[in-house]
Formats: C-alpha cells, structure tokens, sequence
C-alpha cells in the first residue's frame, strides 16, 4: 500500500574526494592578509562544494536515489556579519542553476537542515536576527536600517533563482 | 535553482531553557516576526532532549508547520510511548504541503549511547515503525540518519530485499504491502 522512499544525507561513502562541506573560519579568513585574496578562496570552496553536490545528485540518480539533503555548509562565511559586502551569489548562480535543473530533471526531493544553533525560540530578539546572519545562508535576513524590517538575504535567490 | 521553497528547511524548536511551556510560547511569539517568504520553508522536528512530539504537535497545529517525526528521537524523549496515537495528527500537518510526508530514521549507536546515530539502520526497528503507518498514506519519505550515508542506504535495500512483505520499485524505494 504506502509506498516508501528513501534518502541519506549530505555525503557519499562511496564517491572519493567528493566533500561538498569544505570550509574555511573567519580566523583563517582574517589571517590572510588580502582581503580579495581571501574572498577568492572563499568561493573557489564554494564552487568545489556545489560541484561536489552535483556530483552527488548524478551519483545518486545512477543509484535511483530521489531524495537528498543538501549540506548545512555548502557556503563558508556566507552571510557572516563581516562579509556581508561578499556577493557570493554571482560566482555560483550557474552552478546552482544546474544542481536546480538536474534535481528536476530527476525528479529528486531535495532539503536542508541547518545548524542546531539556529533557533527561532531564543530570549533574546537581537541575538536571534544575529544567528541568522551567522549561520546558514540559505534561511538568513538581516536588519536594515536598525528597525525591525528584514531584508530576506538568499533564500529566494538559492530556490527560486 | 528554479525550485519552490516551500518546506524545504527542517528545524528543532529550539532551546528548552528549562521552561517547555515559555519556549513554546515565545517560539510562536518570534514566528510572528519570521518573514513569511522564510516561514513557508520550514518544517519541524521532534528534538530528544527538549520538546517531544506532542510539544512540536502544538506548535505545529498552531502554525501551519509541517512535522517531521523522528522516530528515534521520540524513543528516547516521549510523553506517551505510543507514538501511532498522534500518527493521524502528523498526517494532518501535511495536508496542504505538495511533497509527500517525510521522517527521519536512525538507530540507537548503543544502550549506553542511545541518542548517537549508529553506522547503519536497524531493519526491525524501521519495520516496527513501517507496520503502523502503512495504509495511512500513499507515500513516505524517510531520510536515513547513518553515518554510513549512502551505504546505509543500500545496505538497508538489500535487507529489505529479503523480506516477503514488500513489493521493490527501484534502488531506493519499495511498496508496503
């Protein structure tokens, strides 16, 4: 009767060098002394992470695997306070588009999951609008201006794009 | 990526700070400032320390969330033991979601580590848990928790393979029967 689909989560123990969690801190961001430099590296992690996740969707497709959660870091740093000039979109909207175009294609369920510390029950207003833009960007706004009016980041930029 | 957001994103409540009933109320006293373009991605699962499935019931009934039951987190956090109780219930949560209702399945490392993941998936145990919800739905999507990712996936299919109750479909689902 109910017919029962499964999925797994963010990486294959099967494919090699296929890590789409590559990371890299704010400390090792700040120890680089050109900032262009660092934000250079920053997205080639990001462009080997969504490559990786592409790969994982073929892989999972020649397995007739149609449901996937997306890793919680696909993109380092994004969104973090201190980068927010970073318009880490551009280099990776194609990329995106593509992982978007395979998953229909395929018709896989794809999600995500992000980091336990992002919470919607926090006591403090402030510090919750601050674990947004910390944590993942794909779920992030940030205050404009100083009032309570956010401003949605990516979210529609990662789906709908 | 050209794809609805909707119910997309999977959370916990959040932090318990030792008071369920506040947090319950000031989660939905935050959602209210959540934009609505962020507040139609999420849906919520039950945690195994903090809020079971009856308290992500409540915020989910109240909001229009959808829940994601975790199995395992409810066997080692519970009100009722009898989760199939409120199956109808978590049914309910999806009906106006257009992607089919989905779990997530882990098992218990061992007694003494009882809330981390173990490598692969107990089959009983999924079974245990398949045996009431079948005929409830039309489909399930259950998102393996194992550490062995993928492998726990296929290794999960070639014991199900095995088994005289199911009718297999592909590499990765099969029909109850």
């Amino acid at each position: 009767m109910t017919i029962v689909r499964l999925g797994y989560v963010a990486m294959s123990m099967e494919l090699k060098n296929a890590s789409p969690s590559k990371t890299m801190t704010f400390s090792q961001f700040q120890k680089i002394e050109d900032r262009e430099a660092a934000v250079r590296k920053l997205e080639r992690i990001s462009i080997s992470n969504l490559e990786n996740t592409l790969r994982l969707l073929r892989h999972n497709a020649a397995s007739s695997i149609h449901f996937y959660r997306l890793t919680s870091r696909l993109i380092p740093l994004a969104n973090h306070e201190e980068l927010l000039d970073w318009n880490y979109m551009k280099p990776l909207k194609a990329l995106l588009k593509e992982i978007g175009d395979f998953s229909k294609k395929h018709q896989m369920r794809i999600d995500f999951h992000p980091d336990h510390f992002v919470v919607l029950n926090s006591h403090k207003r402030g510090c919750f609008e601050k674990f947004y833009i910390n944590t993942y960007n794909a779920l992030s706004f940030t205050k404009r201006n100083g009032n309570r009016s956010y401003t949605p980041v990516c979210h529609a930029c990662w789906w709908q794009l | 990526m050209g794809i609805d957001p909707t119910h997309r994103c999977v959370m916990h409540v959040g932090g318990n700070y030792n008071e369920t009933e506040q947090s319950l109320e000031r989660f939905i006293e935050n959602w209210m400032d959540v934009p609505k373009s962020i507040q139609k991605m999420i849906m919520l699962e039950n945690d195994d320390t903090s809020f079971n499935l009856e308290d992500t019931l409540y915020l989910c009934e109240k909001l229009g969330i959808p829940l994601v039951f975790d199995y395992h987190h409810h066997l080692a956090l519970y009100q009722n033991p009898r989760w199939e109780v409120n199956w109808e219930r978590v049914v309910d949560t999806w009906k106006y979601s257009l992607l089919p209702l989905k779990i997530h399945i882990s098992s218990p490392k061992s007694e003494e580590k009882f809330r981390h993941h173990a490598d692969y998936i107990d089959l009983s145990l999924f079974f245990d848990f398949l045996k009431e919800v079948n005929g409830s739905i039309p489909q399930i999507d259950c998102m393996i928790e194992a550490k062995m990712k993928d492998q726990a996936l296929f290794q999960l299919m070639e014991e199900v393979k095995q088994r005289n109750d199911v009718e297999l479909i592909d590499g990765s689902s099969f029909k109850l029967l």
